[in-house]
């Protein structure tokens, strides 16, 4: 089992900007880091089980998808692929997902177009904070 | 202190020339409202599955073969992960082992006369992050995910370069290359383009490499020279100073031209790569390489060679190389008219000369190669004369008319008809018999004066030729006898 030491949970917090002693009560920091540290080498020795299968001579197996998945057309989506997407009825593998004019895609300035054909707008309204069409997030640098 | 000598490599990101996406089907366009060319792969939604770009991948595939690289016929993509806002799927999709194309070359002439080849490392498709700017006055950063997901590739050489102005000949050779290929449009202004420069110095002679430093993010490539030459100016300074060179990345300032470190060896990002589970391992078929292999363009060594065997001459295939989508357009009128150096010649003098004054690729001109072919054999066949074709010309052009056609029913042929010449001759001889009288007795210069004449009768019809040739012979038919009476 690989040794879970404090320096490690510590470093692996900082890469997911995760502050481990946030909203712990003074003097109580220590033994709580402590804590974590031992149910994070837990959840780590736990899958040390895979560990124990005998794969000697056995390929690396990156995917458990039997089936090849052929590779889209490069072709943008369209309202039209947007509705047949929708319908379910979607192009055989390998066949263009757009019918039509590719070019007819969503117009951002046009007031007409509802809130169903903007995907963009759905996920911009989605978005815990946006001024005008940006996403926005506290200043990085 | 030792002579010390830089060891240079380069990380060259290329956008690929797709319609849509590398996982989704949003336009790659560039310039577009902000989020608007996005959607839930794209965001990084949650639960939305990527689905690989056909076109990207073949054009990755053909980057490798006109690179001399192996392409694996299966590679993998895994997650490289680091959290930016720019990146919303906290991890970008990008290739760690196997990358798409392994190896590969490519050979640059120096300006010594010598050759350098320069060994590529691997080729690797990923996709691109979004952009962020960065409001001071709100405390915010701003983000637009149109270009989050575009398909790049990355090429890596080996550190075979050893000076800025190599790097620099290596990236507009290679620019060249992909761009000839359509791999990339390679507008570097749009970041289409772009280049990470990595670079140690070491004592002359010696196998060690120094620690290096990489300069991220260069898109030009008076830039990429500007940086390298400074970066090296630096280490020799640190070295100089009996300092040592540590391992971090730059940002170069070209307006200060100058580099500032952007992160140390410590700061440095730790990607905790992994197979990407949402994409099965990318299959390349064998068909799919042969046909891909076929639709290479020849090597500059090949289609010169391929020209020079046509007919022309060493120099001639040289100059039409240097002109995109000349060789082509040349390959197509001597599939209908084989007269390679009159073929040449008329491309040479009439056909680019238009082509770069209304700044138009060949292939794009109304005047499309048959009828080149058209006009080199009504010249051949002196249906037309030289002067006439050149007169004619520009109306050819710009309306992208058929000459044998025009030639035809606009009566604009050259007369070479002796019985149809003769009359004309006869008349101007005639009318200008004094002047006839002075040819017979010797004054031959004024043969073209007579000629200048008929010229003038037929509409400039006349074939300049034949119609001397009449003239001589008719001149000395009928004065003969009168020049003997005179002298």
């Amino acid at each position: 089992m690989p040794a879970i030491d404090e320096k490690t949970a510590l470093a692996i917090a900082k890469l997911a900007r995760l502050d481990l002693r946030e909203g712990l009560a003074p003097g109580t920091e220590e033994a709580e880091l402590k804590k974590l540290v031992e149910e994070f080498g837990k959840i780590v020795g736990y899958m040390d089980i895979l560990g124990e299968v005998d794969t000697e001579g056995v390929e690396p197996l990156y995917s458990p998808m039997v089936e090849p998945r052929p590779p889209r057309e490069d072709a943008p989506f369209t309202a039209a692929a947007k509705d047949a997407d929708a319908r379910g009825a979607k192009g055989a593998p390998g066949k263009p997902e757009s019918s039509g004019d590719p070019d007819a895609s969503f117009d951002p300035d046009d007031p007409d177009s509802s809130a169903k054909e903007d995907r963009a707008r759905w996920i911009l309204d989605d978005a815990p904070m946006t001024f005008g069409r940006y996403f926005t997030v506290p200043k990085v640098v | 202190m030792e002579t010390m000598e830089p060891v240079i490599g380069l990380e060259i990101h290329a956008q690929l020339n797709t319609r849509t996406k590398l996982f989704c089907a949003c336009p790659t366009e560039f310039g577009a409202v902000p989020n608007t060319n996005v959607c839930e792969v794209c965001t990084g939604q949650p639960g939305a599955l990527p689905r690989m770009n056909g076109k990207a991948l073949e054009l990755a595939a053909k980057a490798g073969l006109a690179l001399g690289s192996a392409v694996n016929r299966e590679s993998l993509f895994s997650r490289k992960n680091y959290f930016y806002p720019d990146l919303p799927n906290g991890f970008q999709t990008s290739q760690l082992d196997p990358p798409i194309c392994q190896g590969g070359s490519l050979t640059l002439e120096l300006g010594d006369g010598t050759e350098k080849t320069v060994r590529l490392n691997r080729i690797h498709m990923e996709d691109d992050a979004g952009k962020c700017l960065h409001d001071e006055k709100r405390g915010l950063s701003l983000v637009d995910l149109n270009r989050a997901g575009t398909p790049l590739i990355e090429i890596v050489t080996e550190p075979d370069l050893s000076s800025a102005s190599e790097a620099v000949n290596f990236l507009k050779k290679l620019h060249a290359l992909l761009v000839r290929l359509g791999v990339t449009k390679g507008r570097m202004e749009e970041g289409e383009f772009r280049c990470d420069v990595n670079i140690s110095l070491k004592p002359k002679g010696s196998p060690v490499l120094g620690t290096r430093a990489e300069i991220k993010n260069l898109n030009s490539f008076k830039f990429v020279g500007q940086a390298i030459e400074y970066e090296i100016e630096r280490q020799t300074g640190v070295y100089g100073r009996g300092g040592s060179v540590s391992q971090e990345t730059l940002h170069f300032d070209s307006e200060k031209g100058e580099t500032r470190s952007l992160r140390s060896k410590e700061e440095a990002h730790d990607y905790r790569y992994f197979p990407q589970p949402d994409l099965p391992p990318v299959e390349i078929s064998g068909e799919l390489l042969a046909r891909l292999r076929e639709t290479l363009p020849p090597t500059p060594e090949e289609a010169k060679k391929r020209l020079v065997a046509l007919g022309l001459k060493p120099r001639q295939a040289e100059l039409l190389l240097e002109r995109p989508g000349a060789p082509e357009y040349f390959h197509e009128a001597h599939k209908i008219d084989d007269d390679a150096p009159r073929i040449y010649s008329l491309m040479e003098e009439l056909f680019l000369p238009a082509c770069q004054k209304e700044g138009l690729d060949p292939s794009d001109s109304l005047f499309a190669p048959p009828k080149l072919a058209a006009l080199a054999k009504l010249l051949r066949d002196g249906t037309v004369g030289r002067r006439k074709a050149q007169e004619l010309f520009p109306d050819f052009f710009a309306k992208g008319s058929d000459p044998s056609e025009a030639v035809r029913s606009g009566n604009l042929s050259q007369i070479t008809d002796p019985s149809e010449l003769l009359p004309m001759v006869e008349k101007v001889a005639g009318a200008f018999e004094k002047e006839a009288k002075k040819f017979l007795s010797g004054e031959e210069k004024i043969l073209s004066f007579l000629v200048g004449q008929v010229m003038k009768e037929s509409r400039g019809r006349a074939c300049p030729k034949t119609s001397a040739e009449l003239m001589k012979n008719h001149v000395k038919e009928r004065f003969a006898g009168a020049a003997k009476e005179t002298v």
